[in-house]
């Protein structure tokens, strides 16, 4: 395999993925083959030291992840811990998930990817960016490497043994984080099971145990399995993504339990703000709130002469 | 593999998943579903006492149930009625009110009227909370007391057995968006095709006084186009106003790579209302050579089918682009209702927000708009998991029965 062994110009690419320009094809195979090679030792519980900002799910809003950056600094000043979702619905998937795995790659101990349950060919499939990857390569050879690649990502991170981050939420099958730490995660994410509710569980504030979610995957879970969850674990704090919120975040559970969302006027429609919240060396926890990025009318409409219909329906 | 959103793992996706959907469509081309059959056999008003009505259920629990689902006598129904639809609305513009219409779908009318007072009863509320407003449960749980006698009124004023109410309040509840998660898709949307298309099936929504002509009636199924098109616009009229109102979340969207947040219907309806009119004008046209650039309201320089719709002009696909024609159609189509929605609530520039429409609007002729539509429907709404695994089957309306080619469950 060529692409295995060839160097990659990171900080090359970096540069076009901030200009917003998309990898070739055989880089983007190479930097996923790269980025296997790095995650495959992370554990599925990755201990890390505040500082650093956490953001939730992006959804390949790329002007916005940039307009992040400039609220939150850009890496590797700011160390940054993303909690999944950055691909699908959105425009730029693609820019967004290559311009994060470049940047995990060049600054690996810096920026954590945690896998959010779009990051899995089942849903990705279906949910925008293998349409995208048809759109804008032609072929869906890089939805293959990405979603070859999603399979390494980690399930969890601990930041200074008090706060536990997923994408989701808990599953009534961990109890420990010990627990989570012998799940076989270099896989498709399974339809049930640990694996699957750490990605797709979400909180109920109305309620006290773990109930039937809605969502037909993972479970909604209450104020007495936190409790317990924390107390269990030595921790004081969950933080997780994966609903929107209006505000950009949404504290639960007298303060033990934060969802950030990092996606602004989401859909380009539902008016809400975005945040990222930055945890300090001392343990505080500050969102930053921030809106949708200011258009880029000139590169909007260069998109727009480019664009590559794909309307198979009505050919 | 039975993952809900884990397609049976592979490495290549699908070129195309209506294909693999079309293996089971019905009815095929040869063997249409005659309206006839189904309206006046199986669901005849004085011959459906011996039907068993019974609570739906959900019988799509995993993804390998979606085979058998496009077996079904329910999903050849909801083949049919989209079918009939887009038929019956075929050269009519939307009417601007609701003048004669049959007793029965005046009490369809009378359950709108209720759902708008009931939203302005119920402001949202200030206060935290995620997103969705929690009011829309205040306002949901209203309806809900509601409905069922509404329903009971218009069954009784169409002469039909309320024994059916059982089925269509289930279907009508479906189609308000969801009370746990506080969003509307299109697998709502679905719930409320099944519960006008039960209406229809009943008896519920003809007018008995309007035609002694038998033959008549079982033509039209004794709905005119007109009559439909009000019914799905006050439905749409209605759900976007809750959906703003109570800032119901989008459901399962594909973002911009979906045809829209919410809806697909008022696609298909609205197209339909305007295939017709075109397919005639475009034949007529091919032979003068004239060529009108993208986006014009075409002037009426060539022969037309004889319509109401002609005194509105007649936009192409390329008119969604244009937001003043978009005003000028947004209250006789529903195809531009649906857009003028888009630009009310959307942000940003019309290709990168919707590019699917955006897309569409590339589309030469209406006809081919309007078949893609259903192709895509098949594919991305009665195909998907996600979206059908809510939809309830009765006893009677939509049963969980292998289509056996003839009007149903008899």
């Amino acid at each position: 395999m060529p692409g295995l062994t060839r160097t990659i110009d990171l900080d090359g690419c970096i540069e076009r993925l901030y200009r917003r320009e998309l990898l070739a094809e055989s880089v983007v195979e190479a930097v996923c083959a790269k980025a296997k090679e790095l995650l495959i030792n992370e554990s599925n519980v990755i201990h890390i030291k505040a500082p650093v900002s956490v953001v939730g799910d992006i959804h390949g809003q790329f002007f916005d992840l940039i307009e992040l950056f400039r609220v939150g600094g850009f890496p590797p000043q700011t160390n940054y811990l993303f909690l999944g979702d950055y691909v699908d619905r959105g425009y730029f998937s693609i820019e967004t998930i290559s311009l994060l795995t470049c940047l995990k790659l060049r600054y690996p101990n810096r920026v954590y990817l945690v896998r959010g349950n779009h990051e899995s060919r089942g849903i990705s499939q279906n949910y925008g960016f293998y349409s995208e990857c048809k759109a804008k390569y032609g072929n869906s050879n890089v939805w293959n490497y990405f979603t070859d690649m999603f399979d390494y990502l980690t399930l969890s991170v601990v930041i200074d043994d008090r706060i536990f981050c997923i994408h989701g939420g808990l599953s009534p099958n961990v109890h420990s984080i010990d627990q989570i730490k012998v799940v076989d995660r270099f896989k498709e994410i399974p339809h049930e099971g640990p694996m699957a509710d750490l990605v797709w569980s979400d909180p109920d504030p109305d309620k006290e145990d773990f109930g039937i979610s809605t969502r037909g995957a993972g479970y909604t879970f209450g104020a007495e399995i936190v409790k317990k969850f924390l107390h269990v674990n030595g921790m004081v704090h969950i933080l997780r993504a994966h609903q929107l919120c209006d505000q950009g975040f949404q504290v639960l559970f007298d303060d033990r339990l934060s969802t950030v969302w990092s996606a602004p006027n989401y859909c380009y429609r539902c008016g809400n703000m975005a945040s990222v919240l930055e945890v300090s060396d001392s343990g505080e926890r500050t969102f930053n709130v921030f809106d949708a990025a200011p258009e880029n009318e000139e590169y909007r409409e260069q998109q727009a002469l480019q664009h590559n219909t794909m309307t198979e329906y009505f050919l | 593999m039975m993952d809900f959103s884990t397609p049976p793992a592979r490495s290549t996706p699908p070129q195309n998943d209506a294909s693999a959907i079309g293996a089971h469509q019905h009815p095929q081309a040869s063997e249409r579903i005659h309206p006839p059959r189904i309206a006046k056999i199986v669901f005849s008003p004085r011959t459906h006492s011996h039907l068993h009505f019974k609570s739906l259920e959900k019988r799509i629990h995993t993804t390998d149930d979606l085979t058998y689902f496009a077996s079904t006598a329910a999903y050849a129904r909801i083949q049919f009625l989209l079918s009939f639809i887009s038929s019956a609305v075929s050269t009519i513009p939307t009417p601007k009110s609701a003048d004669d219409f049959s007793p029965g779908i005046s009490g369809i009318l009378a359950i709108f009227d209720r759902l708008d007072e009931l939203a302005e009863a119920i402001p949202p509320i200030t206060g935290p909370r995620r997103f969705g407003n929690p009011a829309y449960k205040t306002w949901f749980s209203a309806v809900e007391n509601a409905v069922s006698t509404l329903i009971t009124d218009m069954l009784h004023k169409a002469d039909v057995s309320v024994e059916a109410k059982v089925e269509l309040q289930g279907y009508f509840m479906g189609a308000l968006g969801s009370f746990q998660r506080l969003d509307f898709g299109t697998g709502h949307e679905l719930s409320f095709l099944a519960f006008f298309g039960g209406c229809w099936f009943l008896g519920a929504l003809r007018d008995t006084s309007r035609s002694n002509d038998a033959a008549e009636l079982d033509e039209t199924g004794g709905i005119t186009g007109k009559e439909i098109l009000w019914i799905f616009s006050r439905y749409f009229q209605v759900i976007r106003k809750i959906v703003r109102h109570y800032n119901l979340e989008p459901a399962g969207s594909h973002g911009v790579w979906g045809l829209d947040d919410h809806f697909h219907l008022p696609y298909i309806i609205g197209a339909a209302q305007l295939r017709g009119i075109q397919e005639k004008h475009e034949t007529v046209k091919e032979g003068t050579g004239a060529t009108d650039p993208p986006g014009s309201m075409l002037p009426p320089t060539t022969k037309r089918k004889e319509s109401d719709y002609t005194k509105y002009g007649m936009p192409r696909p390329a008119a969604v682009m244009n937001r003043t024609v978009v005003a000028d159609q947004m209250d006789v189509n529903i195809y531009f209702s649906a857009i003028a929605f888009i630009y009310e609530v959307k942000k940003g520039p019309f290709f990168e927000h919707s590019p699917v429409l955006y897309d569409i609007s590339d589309v030469p002729s209406w006809s081919k708009v309007h078949a893609g539509l259903l192709r895509m429907y098949n594919a991305e709404v009665l195909g998907k998991f996600p979206v059908v695994q809510h939809f309830g089957f009765g006893g009677v309306l939509f049963p969980w029965t292998p289509f056996n080619g003839g009007g149903g469950a008899r």
